[in-house]
């Protein structure tokens, strides 16, 4: 019974990441026509800093990074460019080291790592003889979870996140008239904190903060709508 | 003598005097002009009463009446005096209507005003043609001036805001004209308004003059107003001008200007409104529609040019196109250079330069990076760009020329690599960098990826299925727990029926001295009792699972151990020893569930 048990259990998982994997192809259930790829936003950074436009390629730099963090060629023309506008590379550890691969097939991986926890478990209830084989793939199955925790962990901080395209004053208030706090210079990756108007609220890499023009700065992950 | 005959005549005098004032009834007339304002604007309402009748304002509910002047006359005609009073108020309303104003006295009249609900007012134009012509009796003014009334959605046509003011009425202007329709946009109007002066219905006006562009949303017969916020001067009392009325000089001395000077004032804010302007405004055809056409409307020209016109593998160039002419520049989009082969081409970026202070002509500039992935000549195909053009009222579509470009082999490319066409979408090389941008070289771009770059696990579609996933395990996991202590129970509540026969056996083999018989039911007995509390199969119970949940001493370990003795070497025991193993097992087993 067990066994059944098990397997029902298995099966249902399957199906209910099946049926997931089905929405992603249904049309406009994503409202993009088409795709990000992480060497085409690379190529596409390369383009604009060799054009002197920091800012879009560093934009372009993070977001091929966030679909490929371990890409070495990313993170050293990213470092370039950042060095060349005058930034320091950013000291985000568990962005630049807790992340492994694409954030999709981390999601995936960590759907995968639940679902062999689980029947694994079921299924060691039954025997003896598949018992240690049974906690080595729950063991598996939860270390996949824990890393794909992790990559969501990590990513988080991306939400948020934004590049300065030109330098811009940051204000004290989301009007032209306010006074000027600091200036934010062009391809500096600030957080967006609240919008009003058009001005956003940011916070820079020193937690100082300020509005900008919301025509300066772009998110890294750019809202599902504006595609 | 002469003092006497003196105060005789004063005293005479006076009491004429005194008499024919007594001797006058009091008259009480009032007036009301113009009989019909729009609602905004104001009346004049004039009561008049002889002698000394006092005169109060009119209690009309939804008429708002000020007193803006007051005047007395006093005539003597054939030795008769007579003294007149007249008090002038300014009357407003609240709302539209038609208002009876009673009569102030004997001989009085009711006043009938008509408050009509257009919103024009004394501060708007009065034509309902195009909103070019004004009042000359209000203070300021609003007009359009446009070069023509019907249009095409998109169609940006240029207007003239003008403001007239009369100067030392109108205080201050409050901000910049606004449009007031939703059919319609309108451009930055242009910096500094041009001033002139100019003299309508013989009153001067200051006329501010700001250009823009307007262009229509949608089609249908639309209209718009202009309107100013701006701040005028009200009098709160007014000189009287009848002794010059006679002298032909009424207007002189009722001019605001003039009784600025001499009266009190108060100040206003108000809104002036030009007259709603009309339009007929088409939709585009449908008919010979481009398949490029953005939405562009006006007439444009197109030329385009490339950055380097000879380049090295992998060196990024820059494809520029200029659209320039006359137009809504907000919808010129172009789609640039896709798919080319042997072209690797990027998004494109725009940048708009005006050449007017209004953004209705100008040049749209269009750059998309691209990169050569093959050596050799090669030419970068004509670039198409349709728009509407209204004077034509036709959809026309320019292109510029094929360009070519001489890509050089690259210095750090393999030959073999570059003797072969390179795979789609893929570049091959990269660029020679300088020592001060050695950026690494771009990879191959299968186009494969996300449609967003919001990981799936902060997607709502996807953030339920590990929740989903757990709850089905915790499930599962509960449901299997759960038959397990079914089964359990089950099986310890059928445990005594199962053992009975073994100790009734035990009783026969005790009595038949059979020391093998004796051992093996006890053991039975005891699997049968401890399967279900242990969940083991009942024939799966050893003396291991035995020692490990009771202990290697415990008595029960002996059983079993003497079990498999006298099944192999055989036992001997007495009476006492096998009395000895009965209560043992009887013991172990509870008493209640054998009763």
């Amino acid at each position: 019974m067990i066994t059944r048990v098990s397997m029902t259990f298995l099966a249902t998982a399957l199906l209910c990441i099946g049926a997931s994997g089905a929405v992603a192809a249904v049309p406009g259930s994503g409202s993009a026509s088409e795709a990000y790829s992480a060497a085409g936003l690379y190529n596409q950074a390369n383009a604009a800093a060799r054009a002197g436009q920091l800012g879009e390629a560093v934009l372009d730099y993070e977001r091929a990074a966030l679909l490929a963090p371990r890409d070495s060629d990313i993170r050293a023309n990213l470092a370039q460019v950042r060095a060349r506008a005058g930034l320091a590379t950013p000291g985000n550890w568990l962005t630049q080291h807790a992340r492994i691969a694409d954030p999709n097939l981390m999601f995936w991986l960590a759907s995968l790592g639940i679902v062999l926890t689980g029947a694994s478990l079921l299924a060691r209830r039954f025997g003896k003889t598949l018992r240690q084989p049974l906690a080595g793939v729950a063991l598996v199955g939860l270390a996949l979870t824990l890393a794909g925790v992790t990559d969501a962990i990590a990513t988080a901080a991306t939400l948020n996140e934004a590049v300065v395209m030109q330098a811009s004053a940051a204000r004290a208030a989301p009007i032209p008239a306010a006074d000027s706090l600091f200036v934010v210079p062009q391809a500096e990756v600030v957080r967006r904190i609240e919008d009003h108007g058009d001005y956003t609220l940011v916070r820079d890499a020193q937690n100082r903060e300020g509005w900008l023009p919301r025509s300066s700065v772009r998110s890294i992950i750019p809202p599902e709508a504006s595609r | 003598m002469k003092i006497t005959t003196l105060k005789t005549s004063t005293t005479a005098l006076l009491a004429v005097l005194w008499l024919s004032i007594a001797d006058a009834a009091p008259i009480v007339s009032q007036q009301i002009e113009p009989a019909t304002i729009a609602l905004g604007s104001a009346a004049r309402l004039t009561v008049t009463a002889s002698g000394d009748t006092a005169i109060t304002p009119p209690m009309v509910p939804g008429l708002e009446f000020v007193a803006v002047g007051q005047s007395r006359r006093i005539e003597s005609v054939n030795g008769v005096t007579r003294s007149t009073s007249a008090v002038t108020y300014q009357v407003s309303a609240s709302q539209p209507g038609v208002y009876t104003i009673p009569g102030s006295g004997s001989g009085s009249e009711p006043l009938v005003l008509t408050v009509t609900p257009d919103g024009s007012g004394s501060h708007a134009s009065t034509s309902p043609a195009d909103g070019n012509r004004e009042r000359t009796d209000a203070s300021a003014f609003v007009r359009l001036r446009l070069p023509k009334h019907d249009l095409y959605v998109g169609e940006v046509v240029p207007v003239d805001i003008q403001v007239g003011v009369r100067e030392g009425i109108v205080v201050s202007l409050n901000g910049l004209p606004t449009l007031n329709g939703d059919a319609f946009t309108l451009n930055k109007l242009s910096g500094e308004p041009q001033r002139a002066e100019e003299v309508i219905g013989g009153k001067p006006f200051t006329v501010f003059t700001w250009h823009s562009a307007l262009a229509a949303v949608k089609p249908g017969a639309l209209s718009l107003t202009m309107a100013i916020p701006l701040t005028e001067r009200v009098r709160t009392a007014r000189v009287d001008s009848g002794l010059f009325r006679d002298a032909g000089m009424d207007d002189l001395f009722n001019d605001p200007a003039f009784q600025d000077l001499f009266s009190g004032s108060t100040e206003r804010e108000v809104t002036a409104r030009s007259v709603p302007a009309s339009f007929t405004v088409l939709a585009l055809p449908t008919e010979g529609r481009p398949a490029d056409f953005s939405g562009a409307v006006g007439h444009f020209t197109v030329s385009s040019s490339l950055s380097e016109s000879s380049a090295k593998l992998g060196d990024p160039l820059t494809l520029s196109l200029r659209v320039s002419g006359t137009g809504n520049f907000d919808r010129v989009n172009a789609r640039m250079l896709t798919d080319v082969e042997h072209w690797k081409s990027y998004a494109p970026t725009s940048t708009f330069k005006p050449t007017d202070d209004i953004g209705l002509r100008g040049e749209k500039t269009f750059e998309q990076p691209i990169i050569a992935t093959q050596t050799g000549p090669q030419v970068l195909p004509a670039i198409l760009f349709s728009w509407f053009d209204p004077a034509t009222r036709r959809y026309e579509t320019a292109h510029t020329e094929p360009l070519t470009a001489s890509i050089a082999p690259s210095a750090d490319a393999a030959p073999v690599a570059l003797a072969s066409p390179p795979p789609a979408n893929a570049v091959v090389a990269a660029a020679p960098e300088t020592a001060a941008s050695a950026l690494r070289p771009d990879h191959v771009d299968t186009g494969e990826g996300p449609k967003t770059l919001l990981p799936d696990y902060y997607r709502p579609a996807y953030m339920a299925l590990p929740s989903v996933l757990i709850l089905a395990f915790l499930g599962a996991w509960a449901w299997v727990r759960r038959g397990e202590q079914a089964a359990s129970h089950s099986a310890q509540a059928s445990a005594p029926q199962h053992v009975q026969p073994y100790l009734s056996l035990m009783e026969k083999a005790g009595a038949a001295n059979d020391a093998e018989l004796f051992f093996k039911s006890a053991r039975t007995a005891l699997q049968i009792w401890f399967a279900p509390r242990w969940h083991l199969p009942a024939s799966a119970i050893t003396e291991h699972d035995v020692e490990r949940h009771l202990g290697a001493d415990h008595d029960v370990s002996r059983l079993f151990t003497l079990a498999d003795e006298s099944a192999y070497a055989g036992v001997r025991l007495n009476r006492v020893d096998f009395a000895h193993w009965k209560r043992l097992v009887t013991r172990q087993i509870q008493p209640e569930a054998l009763s």
